[in-house]
């Protein structure tokens, strides 16, 4: 059987329309990730519904270390 | 060409633990101690990322140029794919031997990575596929037979087709009716899901090879750019140009042993609703 309604809707009022961005991803961890304009919102289901949180934006130059 | 804020991020990509995403041609690298920026070797924005492996990724951006970057050093640039107006879309095959570039000059190109040498001369295409009649954007390697790739075209072409991207030939074409934003495989059903603008705004499920409508998933209320799996292969998310991001468990039930969030994402940060 296909479940044809969604599970779950999230707010992602600030989303750019624009053809060739891409601006979300689900990582191997879990965590879903949606890119809103200048925040990137993290969420993740874990806990039996889902959290989000924003990343900071302080930068830095430089190469990354891969964990 | 389409004109974008310095301070918008335009495209995500997940790594284990690190997102990246990309301001105007510089990368932003997020790990849980830092974030850092690259300057990648782009004049336009960067609007696609794609991994190859853990240490090569790839950026496409809207001046065409796709380029090979080796995260671990500070002279990243591996190698340089040109031959489109605009990138809308890249993805590497399972294997990381293929490359497929979706354009805005509706053009698809697959490139060899073997062909990708350490030198930073521009490397040419394998197949230059060009029967879409409208940018590419959708792509997607099948995960159960090599070298199969979907595509799907935007508005005023509608169509998903099939390419051998061994052989250079087109297997399949179908006319959905529909802009299609997104492409993927179900990976434990030969299922191919595609995402869709107007005037129905919907997901539609296809049977493969026969490419018979299985479903069409409605609730987005505006046109769906934007799909991505869940780690277990079960669930799909999809976002719209309503605001809206949903989730849908079409491709089957989580199994009692689904992969565990990392929660430790969350424990350095204040937690706040999604806007």
């Amino acid at each position: 059987m296909i479940l044809q309604s969604c599970e779950i809707t999230l707010n992602a009022t600030d989303i750019l329309e624009c053809f060739p961005l891409s601006l979300l991803d689900w990582g191997r961890t879990g965590v879903l990730s949606i890119a809103l304009n200048d925040t990137v919102v993290l969420c993740s289901d874990s806990d039996g519904f889902y959290d989000s949180v924003a990343l900071p934006t302080t930068l830095e130059d430089g190469p990354i270390h891969l964990l | 060409m389409t004109r974008v804020n310095a301070a918008r991020i335009l495209c995500i990509v997940f790594k284990l633990e690190i997102v990246l995403y990309s301001h105007v041609c510089v990368v932003l690298f997020w790990s849980l101690l830092q974030i850092s920026t690259w300057s990648v070797g782009h004049r336009f924005a960067v609007s696609s990322l794609a991994w190859n492996n853990s240490h090569i990724l790839t950026t496409g951006a809207l001046d065409g140029k796709i380029v090979n970057n080796d995260v671990r050093v500070r002279t990243h640039i591996v190698s340089t794919y040109s031959g489109h107006a605009q990138v809308c879309g890249l993805k590497w095959s399972l294997d990381g031997q293929q490359l497929a570039s979706g354009g805005g000059d509706n053009i698809i190109h697959i490139w060899d990575r073997s062909a990708a040498s350490s030198n930073s001369r521009p490397t040419s295409w394998l197949h230059k596929f060009e029967e879409h009649t409208a940018p590419v954007k959708a792509l997607a390697w099948c995960p159960f037979q090599r070298n199969l790739l979907a595509s799907g075209g935007g508005e005023g072409d509608q169509c998903i087709k099939m390419w051998n991207t061994h052989t250079g030939a087109r297997l399949n074409s179908v006319d959905t009716g529909s802009e299609v934003g997104a492409l993927l495989w179900n990976e434990n059903e030969r299922e191919l899901l595609s995402s869709h603008g107007f005037s129905q705004n919907q997901l539609t499920l296809w049977k493969y090879p026969s490419m018979l409508k299985m479903a069409d998933l409605n609730g987005h209320t505006s046109k769906v750019l934007h799909m991505t799996q869940s780690p277990d292969g079960c669930k799909v998310a999809s976002a719209a140009n309503d605001g809206t991001v949903k989730i849908w468990n079409i491709f089957g039930n989580p199994a009692a042993t689904a992969p565990k969030t990392n929660n430790q994402l969350f424990a350095n940060f204040n937690r706040s609703s999604i806007r």
